[in-house]
């Protein structure tokens, strides 16, 4: 892999953020909220991409003192989630072709798609702000006291909410 | 379903797409020094066009893209303008209607109360208005924007404040047509006030509804002189924009300049009222 430069880059206020790392640490979280939250391999790709690329262009007007950095990060994400679904109302996508990363089982890989296609159906039905709570919470893999910072809501609210859906949730999974 | 089945059901991100994008990541890092060439070219090239300018502002009085106390003003003859920036508009028809309160006069200091950070409100507002509204964008702690309004009794003024905090992934940037603002001070903090906006670009419902029912994705806004009054400024890390009549008249068929609004000298009033 090559290097960002020196692996640290300054932001607003001489402030130094390790690039590297963050990217290693982040990327995943990013893209697994996007997986949530569009519910297509190829389409959470392309949203990572383009909320790194703006994080990046945008360094400098991160201050640290306001948050930690994957709060602004994720900040952005949300932003680049919500154009996508006013740009999606305007033009069809294009049908989702199976994730079936190298080396993995084709038949396994298969029941995992069929049971992510499924919970993507449920998900549709459910509130933005919901849906960008569970994409939080299951797709980014964030505690409730990081998506309390990210989200602006109390640690124990954000605990309620995500109870409630996760609940109506498995109600609405059994019933398929 | 259980937490654990949430998050083994996530599908796996490929190895791949993570060392193409830091590749393009690394690729737009390294190109510094060859950004410092272009940086070099593209700064005699500015130096050339600000000389143009500054022969064209002698003659013709032009204006340029300008920056006071953080606010960029971005000058153009028309704007075009995406048609999603629209659909609140078509989800929620009674946004065509005229703007005016939908909830009871709220109390300063619970508003205050709810805000994720310090701002400055008013000290100071003209006879008869109230404080009415604070609707907020997202409760997300980096996203927060707010909008406040204060509408007048019957056929009054009315205004909105907008603030969010500087380094939150948000604009401050005015878009004016040459010749409509001017620089303005609050005290000791400067302001840009504009007289006028780009004039919402639809003139019925049925000219609105048949532009989207044709697939319509763009049409130019025209500027209109008498479209409302704003007011633009940072301080204390904090943007603001004060706007008359109440900022939802931008994308409302009843014309702004029918609306009545505060004085020139009123609004910056008000706004002085905000600086401690």
């Amino acid at each position: 892999m090559m290097e960002f430069v020196g692996k640290k880059a300054r932001v607003a206020d001489d402030q130094e953020v390790d690039w590297h790392g963050l990217y290693l640490d982040l990327l995943p979280k990013i893209f697994h909220y996007f997986a949530y939250r569009v519910g297509d391999v190829q389409i959470a790709e392309d949203l990572a991409g383009t909320a790194f690329e703006r994080a990046w262009r945008k360094r400098n007007r991160y201050r640290k003192d306001l948050g930690k950095f994957e709060s602004w990060v994720f900040g952005i994400a949300r932003k680049v989630a919500g154009e996508y679904f006013r740009k999606s109302k305007r033009e069809p996508q294009a049908h989702q072709v199976p994730n079936i990363p190298d080396g993995h089982d084709v038949g396994k890989a298969f029941d995992e798609q069929t049971d992510f296609d499924q919970l993507q159906k449920l998900l549709t039905d459910m509130d933005q702000k919901d849906r960008h709570l569970l994409s939080l919470k299951y797709g980014a893999g964030i505690t409730n006291r990081d998506i309390a910072q990210i989200t602006g809501l109390s640690e124990s609210n954000v605990g309620t909410k995500l109870h409630r859906l996760v609940t109506k949730l498995r109600s609405e999974w059994e019933k398929t | 379903m259980n937490d654990q089945f949430l998050y083994d059901i996530r599908p796996e991100m490929r190895k791949a797409f993570a060392d193409e994008l830091y590749t393009r990541l690394s690729q737009s890092a390294k190109s510094t020094p060859r950004l410092k060439f272009a940086y070099v070219l593209l700064g005699t090239l500015a130096i050339l066009l600000v000389a143009a300018a500054a022969w064209q502002f002698m003659t013709t009085n032009a204006h340029f893209e300008t920056e006071i106390n953080g606010i960029t003003i971005n000058e153009m003859d028309y704007k075009i303008i995406d048609s999603h920036y629209y659909e609140p508009i078509k989800e929620n028809p009674d946004a065509l209607s005229r703007p005016g309160p939908t909830q009871e006069p709220r109390n300063v200091f619970d508003i205050m109360a709810e805000l994720p950070y310090r701002i400055s409100l008013p000290s100071w507002i003209p006879e008869g208005m109230e404080l009415y509204e604070l609707n907020q964008d997202d409760p997300g702690l980096w996203s927060a924007f707010f909008h406040l309004e204060w509408f007048s009794s019957e056929d009054g003024p009315s205004m909105s404040l907008m603030v969010h905090q500087i380094g939150a992934p948000m604009e401050e940037k005015v878009d004016a047509a040459p010749h409509t603002w001017k620089k303005v001070n609050l005290g000791e903090v400067e302001a840009v006030l504009v007289r006028g906006n780009f004039r919402f670009p639809f003139n019925s419902l049925e000219d609105y509804l048949q532009y989207f029912n044709n697939g319509g994705t763009w049409r130019p806004a025209f500027w209109d002189e008498n479209y409302g009054l704003r007011l633009f400024w940072t301080y204390q890390d904090v943007y603001y924009e004060l706007v008359t009549p109440s900022s939802g008249c931008a994308f409302a068929f009843v014309q702004c300049e029918r609306l009545p609004k505060l004085s020139e000298g009123d609004l910056i009033k008000v706004a002085e009222s905000m600086i401690k």
